[in-house]
Parts: structure tokens; C-alpha cells; sequence
């Protein structure tokens, strides 16, 4: 790691504090305020009493699932870039010999700091830094892991456009990984159903990721006053800047109900798989779910589904 | 990790193609796959993978149970997934069965599939009855189970309220038949396949509790309308042949097990909300 950081509480900061999250950032600070006055165990109580969907968003085991379509090895070295409060960290940190847990937000990395001294998960470190100027010698790590990450890099003065960012980020996270590591990337599709059917996009507006690039931008400049800076991805598109930025052995899996909680992995190619997880596992009886499972057994119908599937879990390994 | 499972099953079965569909079924550790061979629609298999080593003493245990099911006499087997074989990859511990496909009820579902679960549940409880009554010590040992989930004042309150709530109901009249319990029964561990009754996930298979666990526990889980739950618990201690008081003493201990099992699962946070909402018991709650 670089030495050129300020160390705040223990936390090696390399950049400037950026706060991003789930919750507001008074929240975050009330929730480490209690947690240093009460003590972990009763913060963890509270959150669960409070709202137990976001209790399992931090702690639900189920959240790092996507691990097992690794060969992962005790002797890894991984890296969580955009760790947030720290749920594919700690369940890594169970099975690997080193996590650096990486966030932009000097709170969040606060609360892996005392989520870390509560289950003394002594392999896990955390830091303060850019994901797009990684703090890390060539070739340390076995793993990278970008989980909801993507999306945001090109929400930076660094480039002006966001692929350049995005590549830009590729490029660092296959500079630090092992030859033979592997790189995982959590993604929303560009082309959702959801988001045809009026789901909201990472720009704060619906249908923004269906539209050509040049009406999004219009669109949420006279919307927002911002430019269109989230930038997903189809399938093809993913794997083709992964492609071009060093990585092979690329394989993308669709999960349900998304990436941040793959409950449900089945492997892009196996359509089979997905059948029947749309007609006999996935619960549902309103209109729209049922009409899905009865046009799903149709030919063709299941090859373009895919298309148009949530997200993805896609890895690429180092050559 | 998935390709290393594709590799060791492919002694499983004549095709060389294996995808494998990844499902996480409860907690308690444990991930599940559905293998798919030669490109079936349907799979062949189910795989209980311990998601840490950890985990692997309860998969290993929980393959034991099913090997013990399968064995149940009067054709209650049948019903009971055929366990193929425990393998490890890296350290962990994974138990293959046959997969079951079928069809599963819905919330609601018709009274006809309801009276199906109901005759199965008498007859495993035929076969599975032990020679002991439940008496006091017994309610008080099953209670303790859950004291670990208290802590601190709380569990002084537990420990207060649950010997009140026991010296209300408890009468020496009062002993129930113990029966070696599915211990997990509700409409998502059942299926009709080919017109026959299956039941999966014998994780906790064994466990000695009051006649009737199971079936409350059933009834409870599918949304049961109070009175219906009534009628077939009724109807289930009829074969026991207990007096009034006594049948309506049993609903509430069976009640009372049935919120601290949800509550246990919730990874043992309580509060005075959850507890009467799901007791119904208003006296039993920490303002008494």
C-alpha cells in the first residue's frame, strides 16, 4: 500500500471524504454515535428492530452468494472497492487470508472499523481511497470485487466521459490482481424490464438507461441541471470492455431479485435453469408474473428473457 | 466452486453436461443447488452445500436424518427424498439427494390438499410416537432452548414470564404424548409430485416435542383462518381423546412454541411488539 495517507482513527485516508449510502449521512452518524455509546450488540438490536430489510442488507449472509462461482482459496488476497458497510467483506474475510475493505466514504469505513473490532475479524483492513487511483502495489490481490460500483465511477471531475472512466477503473483493478486473479463486477442491465416499465435509474429518472446516450444527457441536464454520468451496460456490452481491458474466461450470471442479494444464480447459457426458476421456484400471482411464466415456456422467448434481466454477476479472470 | 461440484457429479448421472441453479433455502448456513443434467428441464438432483466449513457437521447430520426418514415404514418413506451421497469440495461438506418436482401449494390453497398434509401428519405421528408424556420439566426444558435469545434483564423477564404462563395452563391433567417431530413443516418443504405427498428438509427430523408441533406448525405457516386451524387440531387430538380444558390448554402452549420458534429465527432479537403479535398472549409479554 501507497504511504502517502492521513491516518484518522486508524483509517488510512487517501482521498477526500465522499459520503454515498443507503441512509442519510445524519443517519449514518447517529448510527455510529450509538454504536460507540451503546456498543455494537445494541446497535445491531436497534437496526434490527428497526428495519429488518436493511438489517439483513448489512448483515444477511445471503448478500455474498455470488462468492461460490469462484474458486476461492484460503490463501487469497481480496479487495473490496465500494465495500459500503461491509457485507461481501466480512463474509470474505471468513474464507480468505486478507480483505482491504475500500470505501469513498470515511463513515462507512468507520463503521467496517467497529463492525471489525465487534466479530475481531482480524484479517480485515480498511481504508479511505479512490477507486479510481487504487493505493496498491501491481498484482497484490486475488480478487477484486466491485459490487454496485460500476455504475458510479463516471460521477467523477477525473474524466469527462464515463466509459473513459469505467475503462479507466478496468485497467487499475487488472494492474493490482495476480495474473490468473480475478475480477467481479455486481451490475445493474442497462436494459431491465424494470426500467422500461418506468423503474428509477442511477440518474434519479426514469427510462434514462433505455434512451440513446445523447437524449439521456439532454434529458437530465433539463431535468437535473446534470449531465448523464451512470452508465450501464447490455450483457455484450459488459463483457466486451472486460474483454478489451485484459480480462478472459469471462462468465456472467443473472441474479435474483438483484446482484446485491443473489439469492437466485443461474449461469447466462442455462436456459433451462432459468425456466424453471421463473415457472416452478419464483412465487408471484399478479397479473405480470403470471403472464411471464405462461410466455416463458414459448421457444425464443426464455433466449431474449435474459436480455432483459435485472443484473448480472460477471467475473473475468487476469491473463 | 460451481465447476468443481460440475465435475464430481458427473459420476451422478450419463450426461457430460451439468449446470447447476443456485438457490439459498433458509438460514442455518446452508446453500443450495438444483443440478440439471444433459440439459433436462428439470433437476435431477438437490446439493446442500455447508456455505462455511463450519457448516458442515449440521450437513453431514442433516443427510443422516434424511437416511433415517427414508426408512420410515408404512410407505411414509416414500414420501422422504432418497439420499444419494455426501461429498467434500475444498473443505466443505456438501449432501446430494434426489430433487423432488412438483408442485407446491399457494397461500389458500384448496381444503383437499390441507386434509392430504393432515392424514400424512397423523400417520408419521403413528409411527413416530414415543412412550413418554410431556410433563412439566419437560415444557420447562423446551423453554430454557430459548433463554440463549435473551440477554441480560431480558432474560430475567423471560425466565419470570414463562413460569407464570406455565402455572397458568399447567395442570397434572395436562400431559400430552411426545412424538419425534419433521420439526420444519410448512407448505414449502411439501410438494405433490405425480399425485404423491413429498416432504423435504429433514434438517430437523427427531426432535422430541408435544403431539401436535408439527401440524400447528403447518397450519400456522400457511395462513390458516383461525377456525380451520381449530377444526384440525381438533380433530387431531380427538385420537388422543382430551377433554376440553385440556385441548384448549395445548393451543396455547402449541401457540406460545410456534412464536418462539419465528422469533428464534429472527436471529434472537425481541421486542414487546413481536412478542404479543405473535403470542396473542397478552399476559405472557414483559408488561405483566
Amino acid at each position: 500500500m501507497r504511504n502517502n495517507y492521513k491516518l484518522i482513527e486508524d483509517i488510512p485516508v487517501f482521498t477526500n471524504d465522499r459520503y454515498w449510502g443507503e441512509i442519510e449521512e445524519s443517519q449514518m452518524r447517529d448510527l455510529l454515535k450509538k454504536i460507540e455509546e451503546s456498543g455494537f450488540e445494541a446497535a445491531k438490536k436497534s437496526i434490527f428492530q428497526a428495519d429488518q430489510k436493511f438489517y439483513e442488507f448489512i448483515f444477511g449472509e445471503v448478500r455474498s452468494d455470488w462468492r461460490f462461482c469462484l474458486p476461492i482459496k484460503k490463501e487469497w488476497k481480496v479487495l473490496d472497492i465500494g465495500a459500503g458497510l461491509g457485507a461481501n467483506s466480512f463474509a470474505l474475510a471468513k474464507e480468505v487470508a486478507e480483505v482491504r475493505s475500500m470505501d469513498s466514504s470515511f463513515l462507512r469505513a468507520k463503521f467496517i472499523k467497529l463492525r471489525k473490532e465487534f466479530e475481531n475479524q482480524q484479517n480485515l483492513e480498511m481504508l479511505v481511497g479512490d477507486a479510481l487511483d487504487l493505493p496498491f502495489e501491481d498484482q497484490l490481490f486475488d480478487l477484486v470485487v466491485a459490487n454496485g460500483l460500476f455504475e458510479w465511477l463516471g460521477v467523477t471531475d477525473k474524466f469527462d466521459s464515463p466509459p473513459e472512466a469505467q475503462k479507466h477503473f478496468l485497467k487499475e483493478a487488472r494492474r493490482v490482481l495476480k495474473p490468473g486473479g480475478w475480477l467481479y463486477i455486481g451490475i445493474e442491465n442497462r436494459f431491465a424490464a424494470t426500467y422500461l416499465f418506468g423503474g428509477v435509474d442511477h440518474s434519479g429518472l426514469r427510462y434514462t438507461s433505455w434512451m440513446p446516450r445523447v437524449f439521456a444527457n439532454f434529458y437530465t441536464k433539463l431535468r437535473t441541471g446534470k449531465r448523464y454520468k451512470t452508465y450501464t451496460y447490455s450483457k455484450y456490452g459488459y463483457e466486451k470492455m472486460i474483454k478489451r481491458a485484459g480480462f478472459s474466461n469471462i462468465q456472467t450470471y443473472l441474479v435474483l431479485p438483484g446482484y446485491n442479494v443473489p439469492k437466485y444464480i443461474v449461469a447466462w447459457e442455462h436456459l433451462a435453469g432459468l425456466k424453471y426458476l421463473t415457472t416452478k421456484i419464483l412465487g408471484g400471482q399478479n397479473f405480470r408474473k403470471k403472464t411471464l411464466k405462461f410466455i416463458i415456456k414459448f421457444p425464443l422467448v426464455d433466449r431474449l428473457w435474459r436480455f432483459l434481466y435485472f443484473s448480472f454477476a460477471i467475473f473475468g479472470q487476469k491473463q | 466452486m460451481i465447476e468443481a461440484i460440475k465435475i464430481q457429479l458427473k459420476s451422478f448421472g450419463n450426461s457430460q453436461k451439468i449446470e447447476l441453479l443456485k438457490i439459498r433455502g433458509g438460514g442455518g448456513g446452508k446453500v443450495l443447488f438444483f443440478a440439471f443434467f444433459g440439459g433436462a428441464a428439470k433437476p435431477t438432483l438437490c446439493l446442500k452445500m455447508a456455505s462455511q466449513p463450519e457448516y458442515n457437521l449440521s450437513i453431514e447430520a442433516e443427510f443422516e436424518k434424511l437416511g433415517a426418514a427414508k426408512k420410515l415404514p408404512g410407505g411414509l418413506g416414500n414420501s422422504v427424498p432418497e439420499p444419494k451421497a455426501i461429498i467434500d469440495i475444498d473443505g466443505r461438506s456438501i449432501s446430494i439427494e434426489e430433487a423432488i418436482n412438483g408442485k407446491q401449494f399457494s397461500n389458500g390453497e384448496g381444503k383437499a390438499n390441507l386434509d392430504r398434509v393432515f392424514d400424512w401428519v397423523c400417520e408419521f405421528h403413528k409411527v413416530n410416537a414415543t412412550a413418554k408424556s410431556a410433563d412439566r420439566e419437560f415444557l420447562f426444558d423446551c423453554l430454557g432452548q430459548y433463554q440463549a435469545a435473551f440477554q441480560g434483564e431480558d432474560r430475567q423477564k423471560f425466565l419470570g414470564s414463562t413460569q407464570k404462563f406455565i402455572d397458568r395452563v399447567w395442570s397434572e391433567n395436562l400431559k400430552m404424548p411426545l412424538v419425534s417431530q419433521h420439526g420444519d413443516l410448512h407448505f414449502g418443504n411439501i410438494y405433490i409430485e405425480n399425485n404423491d405427498l413429498k416432504v423435504v428438509d429433514w434438517a430437523n427430523f427427531g426432535r422430541i416435542q408435544f403431539a401436535g408441533y408439527d401440524l400447528n406448525s403447518f397450519l400456522e405457516r400457511q395462513d390458516c383462518a383461525p377456525e380451520m386451524k381449530k377444526d384440525y387440531l381438533q380433530k387431531f387430538f380427538d385420537r388422543y381423546s382430551l377433554s376440553k380444558e385440556r385441548l384448549s390448554n395445548w393451543f396455547e402452549i402449541l401457540n406460545l412454541f410456534q412464536g418462539l420458534e419465528k422469533l428464534s429465527r429472527s436471529d434472537g432479537y425481541f421486542s414487546d411488539k413481536t412478542l404479543g403479535q405473535y403470542f396473542g398472549i397478552e399476559e405472557f409479554l414483559w408488561l405483566s
